[in-house]
């Protein structure tokens, strides 16, 4: 793995035991920068989490409680009225002043607070009266959304699905990590244990290295030929959009990125196929997304057979 | 000791006699260098001329790191000179580098040339055990061809068998029916079990010799005789002899393809020549025979068989007129000229021998066509391998390695649709190990090669064209006989 990012993983190892590969991901999705979505269950350390990726990373964090009465407002900030002045200031919301904005159970918000953190999960950037305010670079947002309890809930449509680039699952620690995480925290709350490797501009930097990554027509022609054959899929009702493809081959080049390459190869592709699509998928009843996926890389010819 | 140097004498002295007979290929432990190596040296280029000529002077450093590591008991690897004994070159090696290499040995090797023909320590048998079981069969060959013209029991018991053969062969009785007297010898068995026991030997004979030429040879006159007599063998007979006598061809590669082509037409082009040698005309003068019983009258024939029948009696003295079996000769004519006008006519003849001859061509060539594909498919790959060795590095690892991909499905270890980087696993459990490891580091590098534009190096081209022979190798072990049919095919 590249040097800096396994010194940024270690430290979140520090917090979150026996999960690894979705910390590694997690990174892999900064590094793509894309925002994530971590569909779990409650208190599997989801919080701690997104504030030990912050600082391990060196980044500025928030959190955002998604409640019904929460309004977009809250999210982008507003124009008040100075008497003093006699001038419209800006009070900047939530999103401006962080780098990584952790979205708790984004499900319970309304659609109009949704859709307002959707567009700057988008742009980047937030418009109110008239005026345009950048968000701070790298910005990245993790939504948190609880599938069991689902009353009183607004489910993201899939429209708003499709544009977080990976949907991770921490699930349950196993016996031996939950045996550790009680032990760790006798003493000392191991938050405080992680120190920041990282900062905004290595961020910056990794980032654009990552988009230098060579992706070979090889590989492209694999992320289409599973692309088409998602919408052609007997068991798929809404195949994958342009915008996953996209998605795909970004996160296929982090993941080269992180295990030390400058080029994508096939098996980057299929390694974060899964984590990527399952969320964009629309099956017909009774067929679970990753079971589809996982017949499709069994159907369609690797790219290393491939005659181009 | 003395006897076999006398034994060994005589070869010589006959293989002189028979000089226009090829000596198989072969190790041999010889006696005398002068005349032994000469052909063994001969025939070895065939097999390395594939391969660059090696140079005079020592192996360069590079070379040097791919030869066995110091606990080999040899004490290194030199090219190969003309006359350096085939069971020292080290095989393995020479694919790897491309030149021919030889092993020097070290003291323990250093044994004279055995002459004693006790099997050898590399379990090849010494062919001077050969030597006198050849000269046994020209022996024995020799003294029963000399039974058949010496001895009056069975000259007379040939002539016998001779009469009863021509009495079966219709198309010719009339002209030699009275060239042999007939004999009064006790019959034609003991010249039957004579002639068994010949062809026998002399079966014997081809089978050790493995002569293309002398095949060729067995089977013109076998066409000959067939056709001279009138009496072909069955079909499927004629199938299987002509293939068994047509495989030593095979060896000659193209030149062996043209030489089992031109046995072929040389067998049909006589049985044309000759007549009485085709079934339908059998079948036709039956019929033809069924008519004319009814008359012998010359004058109901047409003006052009009169013609034809009276230049006929020109050249046989069993038509003149005046001999007791001119009108059954008479007969006979009409019965071989009107086979000829009802079972051939004449513009289907020619027709007919060409679309009998190419369709004879395929079904005797069938049985060879897998052979002399593989066989061709084999030189592709040695050329191919040979190319690559000369490659850039990036391109031999992109033609290299799914050749690899592709002798492991034919034969049947396929890890299916998986990446190949992730074959590694299943290898380890259906070949070995090391091969597993090796395959999935030259699975890594054929990724570099063919998803990064970044240069390769000549090591790691090195690494996966010695898989390549690995696999091969490797495949001949390991496969069912049917995986390596398909290998030798398909891969």
């Amino acid at each position: 793995m590249h040097r800096d990012m396994e010194a940024v993983c270690l430290e979140i190892c520090k917090t979150i035991r026996g999960k690894r590969e979705i910390i590694e991901k997690l990174l892999m999705a900064l590094l793509a920068d894309g925002h994530i979505l971590l569909d779990d269950v409650p208190g599997v350390g989801k919080t701690t989490l997104a504030v030990s990726l912050c600082r391990a990373a060196g980044l500025a964090f928030q959190r955002v409680q998604c409640t019904p009465d929460l309004l977009p407002s809250d999210l982008t900030g507003f124009s008040m009225y100075d008497r003093n002045s006699g001038d419209f200031i800006y009070r900047p919301g939530v999103l401006s002043g962080a780098n990584l904005v952790l979205c708790d159970e984004i499900n319970r918000a309304s659609s109009r607070t949704q859709s307002a953190l959707l567009e700057a999960m988008e742009e980047r950037q937030v418009t109110v009266d008239g005026t345009t305010y950048p968000l701070k670079q790298p910005f990245t947002v993790i939504a948190t959304q609880n599938s069991v309890g689902m009353a009183g809930t607004q489910p993201l449509p899939y429209a708003q699905l499709d544009r977080f680039l990976v949907c991770l699952s921490l699930g349950y620690p196993d016996y031996a990590a939950q045996m550790d995480m009680l032990r760790d925290r006798q003493q000392v709350n191991p938050l405080d244990l992680v120190s920041p490797r990282l900062d905004e501009g290595k961020i910056l930097r990794l980032q654009q290295d990552v988009r230098s990554v060579h992706s070979g027509d090889r590989i492209l022609d694999y992320i289409t030929r599973l692309t088409l054959a998602s919408r052609e899929h007997p068991q798929v009702e809404v195949g994958i959009s342009p915008r996953g493809a996209l998605y795909l081959e970004r996160m296929a080049r982090a993941h080269a990125f992180m295990e030390g390459r400058d080029y994508t190869t096939g098996g980057d592709v299929q390694a974060v196929l899964e984590d990527t699509w399952a969320h964009r998928l629309v099956t017909k009843s009774g067929a679970a997304s990753r079971e589809v996926l996982r017949d499709l890389i069994k159907r369609v010819e690797n790219p290393d057979r491939r005659k181009l | 000791m003395k006897k076999r140097y006398a034994i060994q004498i005589l070869w010589v002295l006959s293989s002189a006699l028979l000089f226009f007979f090829e000596s198989s290929p072969g190790t041999c432990t010889i006696l005398a260098a002068s005349l032994l190596l000469p052909p063994l040296a001969r025939c070895l280029p065939s097999r390395l001329s594939l391969l660059s000529p090696p140079p005079s002077g020592p192996l360069e450093r590079e070379e040097k790191e791919l030869l066995p590591g110091p606990s080999d008991a040899l004490s290194e690897l030199r090219p190969y000179v003309p006359g350096d004994p085939v069971r020292h070159i080290h095989w393995k090696m020479t694919a790897r580098t491309g030149q021919v290499l030889v092993r020097i040995p070290g003291p323990s090797e250093d044994d004279p040339v055995p002459v004693s023909g006790k099997k050898e320590s590399t379990g090849q048998v010494s062919p001077s055990r050969f030597i006198p079981r050849r000269f046994c069969l020209l022996l024995a060959g020799g003294l029963l061809f000399l039974l058949f013209l010496l001895l009056f029991p069975a000259r007379e018991s040939t002539l016998s068998l001779l009469n009863r053969i021509f009495d079966m062969s219709e198309s010719r009785n009339a002209y030699v029916y009275d060239r042999f007297p007939v004999a009064s010898a006790p019959g034609p068995l003991p010249s039957f079990i004579l002639l068994i026991l010949f062809s026998a030997i002399w079966c014997l004979f081809l089978f050790t010799v493995r002569s293309p030429w002398l095949n060729l040879l067995t089977a013109a006159l076998l066409s000959v005789l067939q056709a001279y007599l009138g009496l072909p063998l069955p079909g499927a007979v004629n199938v299987l002899l002509y293939a068994l006598l047509g495989l030593p061809l095979l060896r000659l590669s193209r030149r062996g393809l043209s030489c089992a082509a031109a046995l072929i037409l040389v067998f049909f082009l006589i049985c044309h020549l000759f007549q009485g040698a085709f079934v339908p005309v059998e079948q036709a003068s039956e019929q033809v025979r069924d008519l004319l019983s009814l008359t012998l009258e010359p004058s109901s024939l047409s003006r052009e068989l009169q013609g034809v029948l009276k230049g006929r009696h020109v050249h046989d003295r069993s038509l003149l007129p005046g001999d007791g079996r001119a009108g059954e000769g008479q007969a006979f004519h009409l019965v071989l000229l009107t086979e000829k006008q009802i079972s051939r006519p004449p513009w289907m003849d020619w027709g007919k021998t060409v679309l009998l001859l190419l369709g004879s061509l395929a079904v005797i060539l069938l049985p060879f066509a897998p052979v002399i594909l593989m066989e061709s498919k084999r030189q592709k790959r040695q050329a191919l391998r040979l190319l690559w060795q000369d490659m850039e590095p990036r391109q031999a690892v992109q033609a290299a390695f799914p050749r690899v991909v592709s002798c492991l499905d034919a034969a049947g270890f396929s890890q299916g649709n998986l990446l190949f980087r992730a074959w590694e696993e299943g290898l380890q459990v259906s070949l070995s190990p090391e091969y597993a490891a090796d395959f999935g580091t030259c699975a890594e590098i054929y990724e570099k090669a063919v998803y990064s534009d970044g240069a390769l190096l000549k090591e790691e081209r090195d690494r996966v064209l010695a898989l390549y022979d690995d696999t091969l190798v490797l495949m001949k072990t390991r496969c069912t006989f049917p995986a390596r049919i398909r290998l030798e095919l398909l891969a």
